[in-house]
């Protein structure tokens, strides 16, 4: 079976200037990782270690120093208009902050019908309707529509955000800790759903967490992340009963526990 | 300040050194009052750690803003404030004696002056041996060079030690720290949290750790409350509470939080939302997400009745009816 998602080689770079002379700093070096249709992937470690910004040059906005991200054997960097946008759809994402992913000064209707108005060319009565069923879908009241960001909960407003992806029936979502913002009582609510959806619709997952907790709950196989590299993958139940890299096991003694 | 934080244990340790005795905290808004914290009781001993846990926006960061007097003028707070058994008012005046340590370090410092720069405004003292000293203290080593470097140029993790060092200076009795671990990474947090026990021994301390996160409180405090909708739902040693829960909130928040054996299965959600400050709470504030709730959690408020030696729980099932 061919993976879904397959990065090869991937290195990002962020330049910069320091004192005049052109520096960058090598955010991630030489990845490789695989996702497969239907699996959910974990990639875990700390800040910095480079796990947001493989989010970002998955969905494209950042554009890497070398290598290949293929999504269903197409090659995704260097990919532009319409063949661009056609692949694109099918890979969404759902960031951290809720908040901050929505536009404040928009009510949630719109936005959830935005991705509609620029990748189909259904009627504004056909959109209202796809939006409204993906409301439903999420658990959150019709009455949500018509209301900003400000006035919604945590886990409402990361519902509308998760609603704004799956309206163009995406086959995978790139999720940037999707609950880190979120209290438990919430964060147990907004993971049932994902686990949910993705039986539902046959969805595939790439969840960047630094919650080993959340990641052993949702995942099939985790990544292990630092300064760049994947250190160690290995299925879930395999990598906590037998992590191979010291820095898997820093990382599963340090974690908190109840 | 006194400067001597080593003395005897024994008959201090009977009176606690911070006693809230119904706190209440109202914001006036343009749409009416909010109630942030509507009735809190607590104790705080030397050389102890209190654990207030709670979801965000049940006002255990509000509560202890409100002792130091750092709230806005907006806010009226009543109720009574003991320290080390003097009344005190909630005008700041715990500020002398109290320190308080952020969730963000980065923002915590001043990113224009160096870290010794920031520890000698607090401590008063250019002297150099004393500035390190602090830092030493703080889990910090080679401070020669520390004291001349600025907080951009220090992890997360070293950045909520310079806070620590910079508490510290000011010679505390009573440590409020909030949410001192959220903002660092798990292999940093443990380190810390240690951290801030050593320091309760070494000057015995009384320290309160605020935290919505169950794990930390676990690791460190002797006793914990639980804060819902500004009121305290439960009390005991942490251990006790953490294992065997008297209120069905507290039951309800350990059971939500993912648990390597129960991996695929439904997480407990805690269904509806955290009654917001303007809103009239007749009764249990937690019957409408409640799974137990019966006629008597909607007609009474419950009081913090004894769930065991030292545990009191605020739930109508504990108390015998009549």
């Amino acid at each position: 079976m061919s993976p879904l998602l397959s990065i090869q080689g991937l290195q990002v770079e962020y330049r910069g200037r320091h004192r005049g002379s052109q520096r960058s700093v090598r955010a991630i070096e030489d990845l490789d990782l695989d996702v497969f249709s239907s699996e959910t992937v974990a990639v875990v470690g700390e800040s910095g270690a480079g796990k947001s910004t493989l989010a970002a040059a998955i969905v494209g906005l950042m554009h890497p120093a070398a290598g290949s991200i293929r999504f269903n054997g197409r090659e995704l960097i260097g990919l532009r208009g319409r063949p661009g946008r056609e692949t694109r759809r099918r890979v969404q994402m759902v960031a951290q902050n809720p908040l901050l992913s929505l536009s404040p000064r928009r009510l949630i209707a719109a936005q959830i019908e935005e991705p509609l108005r620029v990748h189909t060319s259904l009627s504004r009565a056909d959109r209202k309707h796809r939006a409204d069923e993906m409301l439903v879908a999420l658990g959150l009241s019709s009455a949500v529509r018509g209301r900003y960001p400000h006035e919604l909960s945590g886990g409402q407003a990361q519902r509308a955000v998760l609603a704004r992806a799956l309206v163009l029936e995406p086959s995978m979502i790139i999720f940037d800790e999707p609950t880190s913002a979120l209290d438990v009582s919430v964060q147990a609510g907004v993971l049932n759903l994902l686990q949910q959806l993705k039986t539902n619709r046959g969805l595939t997952y790439l969840f960047i967490t630094h919650d080993l907790a959340v990641a052993r709950h949702l995942a099939d196989r985790i990544a292990v992340m630092r300064a760049g590299e994947i250190v160690e993958q290995q299925p879930t139940q395999a990598l906590f009963a037998n992590p191979q890299h010291p820095y898997t096991r820093t990382l599963l003694d340090s974690s908190l526990t109840v | 300040m006194t400067a001597g934080h080593m003395d005897e244990p024994g008959p201090v340790d009977r009176t606690p050194l911070l006693e809230v005795e119904g706190l209440r905290v109202t914001f006036n808004a343009p749409t009416g009052p909010v109630r942030a914290v509507r009735s809190v009781s607590l104790q705080v001993k030397r050389g102890e750690i209190l654990g207030v846990a709670g979801e965000s926006g049940c006002g255990k960061s509000v509560l202890f803003r409100a002792l130091l007097g750092l709230l806005p003028i907006t806010a009226s707070v009543g109720g009574a404030m003991r320290f080390d058994g003097k009344p005190m008012g909630t005008d700041g005046a715990l500020q002398q004696a109290a320190a308080l340590i952020y969730q963000n370090p980065g923002a915590a410092l001043n990113p224009v002056f160096t870290i010794g720069q920031q520890l000698q405004f607090v401590a008063g003292t250019k002297d150099h041996a004393a500035l390190c000293d602090l830092l030493t203290q703080a889990g910090l080593s080679q401070p020669e060079q520390l004291l001349d470097a600025y907080p951009h140029e220090f992890s997360g993790g070293m950045s909520q030690r310079a806070v620590i060092a910079v508490a510290l200076a000011q010679q505390p009795r009573l440590l409020i720290a909030d949410e001192p671990t959220t903002a660092l990474d798990v292999t940093t947090q443990g380190l810390v949290l240690d951290l801030i026990a050593q320091l309760r021994d070494r000057h015995r301390l009384a320290v309160v750790l605020i935290s919505h996160d169950l794990a930390v409180i676990q690791r460190v405090c002797d006793r914990v409350i639980v804060l819902y909708a500004g009121q305290v739902v439960e009390t005991g040693a942490t251990s006790t509470v953490l294992t065997a829960p008297g209120h069905p909130y507290t039951r309800a928040l350990l059971e939500s939080v993912p648990r390597p054996e129960a991996v695929g299965e439904e997480l407990a959600s805690i269904p509806g939302l955290v009654p917001d400050g303007r809103q009239e709470i007749s009764g249990c504030a937690f019957a409408p997400r409640c799974p137990h709730t019966h006629d008597r959690c909607r007609a009474e408020r419950p009081a913090l009745v004894p769930a065991g030696a030292g545990h009191r729980a605020a739930c109508v099932l504990l108390a015998p009816s009549g």
